[in-house]
């Protein structure tokens, strides 16, 4: 038998511990990685070609988690001319995110994709290729210009 | 010894929910993503071949008639070319098989050959409007502006094509042909 309040020293010297385990897991913090993101195009040069791009999201979590799409304004979702009157020439806008076990097989509609969320399992840190197209008309020359898009994907844990 | 198991089990508790309680559960990250793909100006001709052809039943005079039965007679042919583009661009005329103009097959005889471009948003140089003998259509100066219209990406350019027997002579009988390539160039 030890001394007189010896295990309540053990107890709190591992508390202590335990609490400097969880703060330096924490300095760590999970989320995105690298941002900002941003995806650059191919040039359309032609009727019916379409414009490609892709980047690669790094997330770190040390939990399942979710990852939600989401627009700051309706229509950030479509490659758009914008200008000061809106209402610019838009691009057909597909999107895809693969790279991880929840991926998407086929090119998604820009409104679908908003509706689509992914499910990242455990602890780990995973490389999501979020690649985006853009389709002119099959039937007319696009309006030449620079077209933007702006998304927002949020992990939740 | 049961004070030391509730510490233990407490503890642990703690090392299981810290993660948590330091993110805070139902926390986020979010991650802003800007796009950007570019239009080039570009004008394309719509037939995929780039290959158009008018044929001898194309001409007309007459209402009906596809072939030229008299002296000092004029038919005529039109075909709608379709240009895609989303620039102001210039149309020129490049003379082809037998010159442009249409020829027989010895390569003897000839009809007396006219052309013109026209449609929507389409102007002539200035001094050159309507159908144009083959020996002037050809010629530098001959260019016809094509005016881009904001949110239309798709124009008829129609060719206009005249084949004249001589006023005082009957044509050998046969079959005339001749060829000829448009350019669209912008800037």
């Amino acid at each position: 038998m030890g001394r007189p309040g010896t295990g309540f020293k053990r107890v709190r010297t591992a508390a202590m511990l335990a609490t400097l385990f969880c703060c330096a897991r924490a300095v760590g913090a999970p989320g995105w990685q690298g941002r900002p993101y941003a995806v650059v195009m191919s040039h359309i040069q032609g009727v019916g070609q379409p414009s490609t791009g892709s980047t690669q999201l790094t997330l770190q979590h040390d939990a399942t988690c979710t990852v939600s799409v989401s627009v700051n304004t309706p229509g950030d979702e479509v490659l758009t001319v914008r200008g000061s009157g809106g209402g610019g020439p838009t691009l057909t806008t597909s999107y895809k995110i693969t790279g991880i076990a929840d991926y998407d097989a086929n090119w998604l509609s820009s409104s679908a994709f908003l509706t689509r969320w992914y499910t990242l399992n455990g602890n780990a840190t995973d490389t999501l290729m979020l690649s985006v197209q853009g389709t002119g008309p099959a039937n007319s020359a696009p309006e030449a210009g620079a077209y933007t898009a702006m998304i927002v994907l949020t992990v939740t844990f | 010894m049961f004070r030391k198991t509730i510490i233990r089990a407490i503890l642990a508790a703690c090392l299981m929910a810290m993660p948590t309680i330091v993110r805070g559960a139902g926390s986020d990250s979010t991650g802003a993503i800007s796009i950007t793909a570019t239009v080039d100006n570009f004008a394309e001709w719509g037939d995929s071949a780039n290959d158009y052809t008018i044929l001898a039943t194309d001409f007309v005079h007459d209402g009906t008639q596809h072939t030229i039965n008299l002296v000092n007679q004029t038919m005529t042919a039109s075909r709608d070319l379709t240009l895609y583009s989303n620039v102001n661009v210039t149309l020129t005329a490049v003379a082809g098989a037998h010159s442009g103009i249409l020829t027989d097959s010895t390569n003897t005889y000839y009809l007396t050959t006219a052309y013109s471009l026209s449609g929507a948003n389409i102007t002539p140089a200035i001094g050159y409007t309507g159908l144009l003998d083959s020996s002037v259509f050809f010629t530098a100066p001959v260019q016809y502006a094509l005016a881009h219209q904001a949110g239309l990406g798709i124009y008829t350019v129609t060719l206009t094509v005249t084949a004249s027997s001589p006023p005082a002579a009957a044509p050998e009988a046969g079959d005339y042909t001749c060829g000829l390539s448009l350019t669209a160039a912008w800037n």
